[in-house]
């Protein structure tokens, strides 16, 4: 497979800060790679690196197999992109907008047709279409933000979480959308708070305080986790009610909120009859199971192991 | 109907039209005192616009709402005295420190000194940092942004609080700070009405509403909506709940 983006030992400092340190990733034709990690872990420097809208202090990046410090225009032109702030103009209608960035792209009036039909299937702004952009919903605004990003045909498309603010149902479309792209041989590199999505990509870089603190296939990156992770459950009652208690008694430890459930994840192993021995204060009817970790367990482990930073 | 004695949100028939566009069609609900209640959506249904008519900031085009007893429509000053909004993209000064923009919001609402002051202490500690002094309000992570916007948002100690997507573009981490102070509110008796397309957190509300193109579809614990819809979670009870509410709209 043609790698669209390769970056090694990749720099950034803003001021004092380490923004980006020795970061090296790849993304590939025809593959989805995510980018996970807490606020002001990197992730959106990294991709306006790639994008030349930054300049890095280290290592070296070519996209698109050009050299990125000599073909800045043609990167641009070629790499779809979705800002994390994007911007729409808002006295326009939906349908002036899209128009908007297929008149810059100079595409074909036939794709043009196409693409808007297959675009306003996952928008459901079709009734919306003249419509002022300034007075959609928040996520009608996203949506469409991501329909000019998607505007074009390029090869690579970056894409900054891009669905913020989406509802569940038209998630699920975008990530279908994604997928259609990806079997025409786009490449994508894209961030994501939601876990559920980090499992839709084909690789996953996780990221922390400018650093790659795990990479793999989605499903493989809990496998790497060394510790035991259990999970409680008071039927009837909710997780918060016992959270604290939880928390006092597995001092140090890391135990969080999941659904209904509060988990708790372990360094080292320890038995099952343990942690019941150290709960029976609680609720008679506790649960207590030992799970295997998904990936948001993997995500908060990893992060509360080292702490998080506060720049993106 | 019915019957729900400590009401404190009571929502009558409440519609409001853009020119020919009805964005909240007719809806009618009651919130319970010190209830954490998840309200839940479709891009566009009108969760945004049924929260501003709640909070006084935009005018039904029919239909009322009382707040602790208190008709909104007779007396919206009276009603933003008890609430505290924290809205969609809430609107902080970003050129400002935090701390001013905490002086600013506790002068809107006539809030003492000292208890401003009072405030700022705890949401330093809270943050864990020595002041709110030498930043800008725009340098800070997302997560910090949303604490200082609920900081904000409960300055005059409003008894109920309307936070709409206090989590979009917070990491898991921070969300899960966020939702604890949720329930620190909550503890307090407090009520609050939150907007998220996070599924997991709608998890974590004693009652949740679904809207879908101006009108409230489902209404329940979050337990009876995933039985309803014979889903294990309720991202996939979402799921269900639009679409065949989307279907029902085509067939008739
Ligand atoms: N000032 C306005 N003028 C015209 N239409 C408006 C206005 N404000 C909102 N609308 C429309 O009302 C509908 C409901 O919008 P609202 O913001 O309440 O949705 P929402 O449920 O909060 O959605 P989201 O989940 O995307 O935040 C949308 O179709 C929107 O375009
Ligand atoms: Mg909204």
């Amino acid at each position: 497979m043609n790698s669209l983006i390769k970056a090694e030992g990749i720099e950034k400092k803003f001021g004092t800060v380490n923004a980006l340190r020795g970061i090296s990733l790849e993304v590939s034709e025809g593959s989805i790679t995510g980018l996970i990690g807490p606020d002001g872990a990197g992730k959106s420097t990294m991709m306006k690196i790639a994008l030349t809208l930054l300049k890095r202090d280290g290592g070296s990046i070519s996209v698109l197999s050009v050299n990125s410090d000599n073909d800045k225009t043609f990167i641009r032109q070629n790499v779809g992109y979705m800002p994390e702030i994007f911007s729409l103009y808002t006295d326009l209608t939906v349908e002036e907008n899209l128009n908007f960035y297929f008149t810059i792209h100079k595409m074909d009036k036939q794709d043009y047709e196409k693409k808007r039909e297959r675009l306003y299937r996952f928008s459901r702004l079709e009734a919306f279409t003249n419509t002022k952009a300034g007075s959609l919903s928040g996520g009608m605004k996203q949506k469409l933000a991501l329909s000019c990003a998607l505007m074009h045909d390029p090869k690579l498309l970056i894409l900054d979480e891009p669905t913020t603010g989406v509802d569940p149902l038209s998630r699920q479309e975008f990530w279908g959308m994604l997928h259609e792209l990806k079997e025409e041989g786009v490449g994508i590199l894209v961030s994501t708070p939601y876990m559920e999505e980090a499992l839709k990509c084909d690789f996953v870089y996780m990221m922390n305080k400018g650093k790659i603190i795990g990479e793999g296939i989605p499903e493989n990156l809990s496998e790497e986790f060394e510790g035991s992770l259990y999970e409680f459950e008071i039927p009837g009652r909710k997780p918060q009610e016992f959270l604290s208690e939880l928390k006092q008694i597995f001092r140090g430890d890391s135990v969080f909120m999941s659904g209904k459930k509060v988990h708790l994840a372990l360094r080292g192993a320890e038995e099952l009859s343990d942690i019941r021995t150290k709960t029976t204060s609680l609720d008679p009817e506790l649960l207590v199971r030992k799970k295997v970790p998904e990936l948001e367990d993997i995500f908060i482990i990893r992060v509360l192991a080292e702490g998080s930073d506060g720049n993106d | 109907m019915e019957m729900i004695d400590d009401a404190v949100i009571n929502i009558e028939n409440l519609v409001k039209k853009f020119g020919k566009f009805t964005a909240v069609n007719n809806i009618s609900f009651k919130v319970r005192k010190g209830e954490v209640f998840g309200f839940l959506g479709a891009n566009g249904a009108g969760k945004t616009t049924a929260i501003r008519m709640i909070c006084g900031l935009l005018e039904p085009t029919s239909g009322d709402i009382q707040v602790s007893g208190i008709s909104v429509k007779k007396s919206p000053e009276k009603v933003k005295q008890k609430i505290g909004y924290m809205s969609q993209k809430f609107s902080l000064y970003t050129d400002l420190s935090p701390e001013r923009n905490m002086d600013f919001f506790g002068d809107i609402y006539g809030v003492a000194k000292d208890e401003i002051k009072k405030k700022k202490s705890f949401l330093a500690q809270q943050l864990d940092v020595p002041s709110l002094k030498s930043i800008k309000t725009a340098d800070l992570p997302m997560g910090f942004k949303q604490r200082l916007g609920l900081a904000c948002a409960l300055l005059h100690d409003p008894d109920i609080i309307f936070l709409d997507e206090p989590t979009s573009g917070v990491d898991p981490l921070g969300r899960r700070e966020f939702w604890e102070e949720i329930y620190r509110l909550s503890g307090m008796d407090k009520t609050i009405m939150v907007t998220t397309h996070f599924m997991d957190e709608a998890e974590y509300c004693d009652t949740i509403a679904i809207m879908n193109f101006g009108r409230v579809i489902d209404i329940a614990s979050p337990d009876s909506i995933k039985k309803k819809y014979s889903s294990a979670n309720l991202n996939d009870a979402f799921i269900r709940a639009i679409e065949m509410d989307r279907k029902k709209m085509e067939d008739n």
